[in-house]
């Protein structure tokens, strides 16, 4: 899989993430070295492969009971923009 | 002050030697003197700490004993929220970030009465593996300061290392406690996936990542994996089961090296280890084998592929978890008036974020991406698998696996800082417990001539920290390593 411009761009994009331009050869080049590592994968033989997903026993869910939460106040406690009960968000209806 | 063990700590506080608040004054004492250049701490809780030794010091004169760790200092990687107080994960992100509420690892110190003398530094978002992607700056290794201390969990082994704190809670999604510990010649145990709550320990990579003790014995590491394990209704992959016992047993002893096989997967220590470390190793094997361990060689056919695969497993589960760092509830925020919602999160996460969340953010997105998904993903939790049975079936004819915890020395600071790749490579040995959801531990056992530290690993059967203990015990006995930085 070869590694360039226009596919770290769009993975940043997905990840919503900018590269600063002086940067986006250097993330090229580690991208391409870190994949091409991956590929080691598909020497791997499936052969071994018939593994039933055995769950875990000692894992469970909780009850379904009512538990008390964070009060409001704490949870806005660190929101960089807030109106009473509210986080503040851009708007994202566009006007006509 | 030498440096301290929990043990020898309580053992004084039961004698009458010392009291908590002396204790702490003097690793206080002693941050403030070295720690601007060693950098192991990203905040100090001086004032609760006093205030607390100082009540603890009631208590203690009393004999009205909590625990092992009632008046010990003990302090805390950044990744875990104690309530009011900042966490930052190493990042610029969270750089004013207040707790919300507490972790259950920090509940559970402070139920048992641990004097909690701060946060430790670490590589941003715990990736890494030299605690230079801090963007607190790095950790210098206090064996010789020209090198990494290792990492993620870099500032709680220094801090341990140097005697700046009596023992630190670190985590561990692919090495993290087991490298550093190895670096800075101390004790580091991860415990099997599920041991330890992880409630208000900021996520990486959620199937994998473990807390564990930093420390400078493996009784330490036993006396705080009982006080830390069981189960927690608040974190779901928590283990249903009651907390270890295992301190008692160890101190029981009633157990030799002829009671335990070793395997060791010689196809595993090719062409990457270092030559120094190989001869301590093989001459580390000859002398169990003397005292009575039997030492077999074990195979491991899809260990090979274990950095691969943790390398799409991590990220993708990374990419998920760290999408909520977008600037609108918490964490860093930069508003202008005309940038839309999207310019405002990509403005947040660029400047939130360094270079390596970044690149492991993107891989992650990159191998769930449409198109890719069956044959990153997918592929990697096939493999996952496979590596679980190769450690089932040696597990039949072992009771742990023997390697080195790392394949080199702690190297340069600055050295692998522009080669992502090879600074994943120094992880080779210790991913494959993380991927089996194994307890592993890394204890010091030799020194190079160049004076730095080399660290063994002990891998066990999942949940059974018991008998990996039991045999860490032994080994520390035989190796008797006692050299301090």
């Amino acid at each position: 899989m070869s590694v360039d411009k226009e596919l770290v761009l769009k993975i940043s994009k997905l990840s919503r993430i900018s590269i600063e331009d002086d940067k986006i050869d250097s993330f090229i080049k580690s991208f391409s070295e870190i994949l091409a590592y991956i590929d080691l994968l598909n020497s791997a033989s499936e052969n071994g492969l018939k593994i039933k997903e055995k769950r875990n026993v000692h894992y469970s869910i909780r009850d379904d009971e009512l538990i008390s939460k964070l009060p409001i106040d704490e949870v806005l406690k660190n929101a960089p923009r807030k109106d009473g009960n509210f986080f503040i968000v851009k708007k994202v209806i566009e006007e006509d | 002050m030498k440096r301290m063990s929990i043990e020898s700590v309580a053992k004084g506080f039961r004698n009458k030697e010392f009291l908590p608040s002396e204790i702490t004054k003097i690793l206080l004492k002693n941050i403030k003197k070295i720690d601007s250049e060693l950098n192991t701490y990203i905040s100090l809780f001086e004032e609760s700490a006093l205030k607390n030794a100082i009540l603890f010091d009631d208590d203690i004169n009393k004999g009205n004993y909590k625990s092992l760790i009632h008046g010990v200092p003990i302090s805390l990687k950044d990744i875990f929220l104690v309530k009011d107080e900042l966490c930052t994960c190493g990042s610029r992100m969270l750089s004013n970030y207040i707790s919300n509420y507490n972790s259950t690892v920090y509940e559970k110190l402070q139920y048992s009465g641990a004097v909690i003398l701060g946060k430790n530094n670490m590589d941003e978002f715990a990736m890494g593996s030299s605690t230079e992607t801090s963007f607190y700056g790095p950790t210098l290794n206090p064996w010789n300061k020209d090198k990494v201390p290792g990492g993620s969990s870099g500032g709680s082994a220094a801090a341990v290392s140097a005697g700046l704190t009596i023992a630190s809670i670190g985590t561990d999604t692919g090495g993290s406690i087991r490298q550093p510990a190895s670096f800075c010649g101390i004790v580091g145990f991860k415990p099997s996936y599920g041991r330890i709550s992880r409630f208000g320990m900021i996520a990486f990579s959620s199937s994998l990542d473990q807390a564990g003790p930093l420390v400078t014995s493996v009784n330490d590491a036993a006396i705080l994996l009982d006080i830390l394990s069981g189960f927690d209704s608040k974190d779901s992959t928590s283990v249903n089961l009651p907390s270890t016992q295992c301190y008692k047993v160890l101190k029981k002893g009633k157990f030799a090296p002829n009671n335990f096989t070793l395997g060791v997967p010689f196809e595993l220590l090719g062409d990457g280890l270092d030559e120094e470390i190989r001869k301590n190793f093989e001459m580390l094997i000859k002398s169990l084998t003397n005292v009575g361990f039997k030492i077999k060689n074990i195979s491991l056919p899809n260990a090979q592929f274990a950095v691969a695969t943790y390398y799409i497993i991590a990220p993708s589960e990374a990419s998920s978890n760290l999408s909520r760092y977008d600037g609108v509830r918490y964490g860093f925020s930069e508003d202008s008036e005309d940038s839309t919602l999207e310019e405002f999160y990509i403005n947040n996460r660029s400047k939130g974020f360094g270079d390596e969340v970044k690149r492991r953010i993107m891989l992650g997105t990159y191998s769930l991406s449409s198109g890719y998904y069956d044959a990153y993903y997918l592929k990697a939790i096939k493999i996952k698998n496979m590596i679980i049975n190769d450690f089932n079936n040696a597990f039949k004819g072992v009771d742990c696996v023997l390697t080195p915890t790392s394949p080199e020395l702690p190297f340069d600071i600055g050295e692998k800082r522009n080669d992502p790749l090879k600074m994943y490579l120094s992880d080779i040995l210790t991913i494959p417990a993380n991927l089996a959801e194994l307890p592993s531990i890394s204890i010091p056992f030799a020194l190079s001539m160049t004076n730095l530290p080399i660290g063994l690993q002990l891998t066990g059967n999942k949940l059974d920290e018991e008998k990996l203990l039991k045999i860490s015990s032994l080994i520390e006995k035989e190796v008797s390593f006692d050299k301090e930085p």
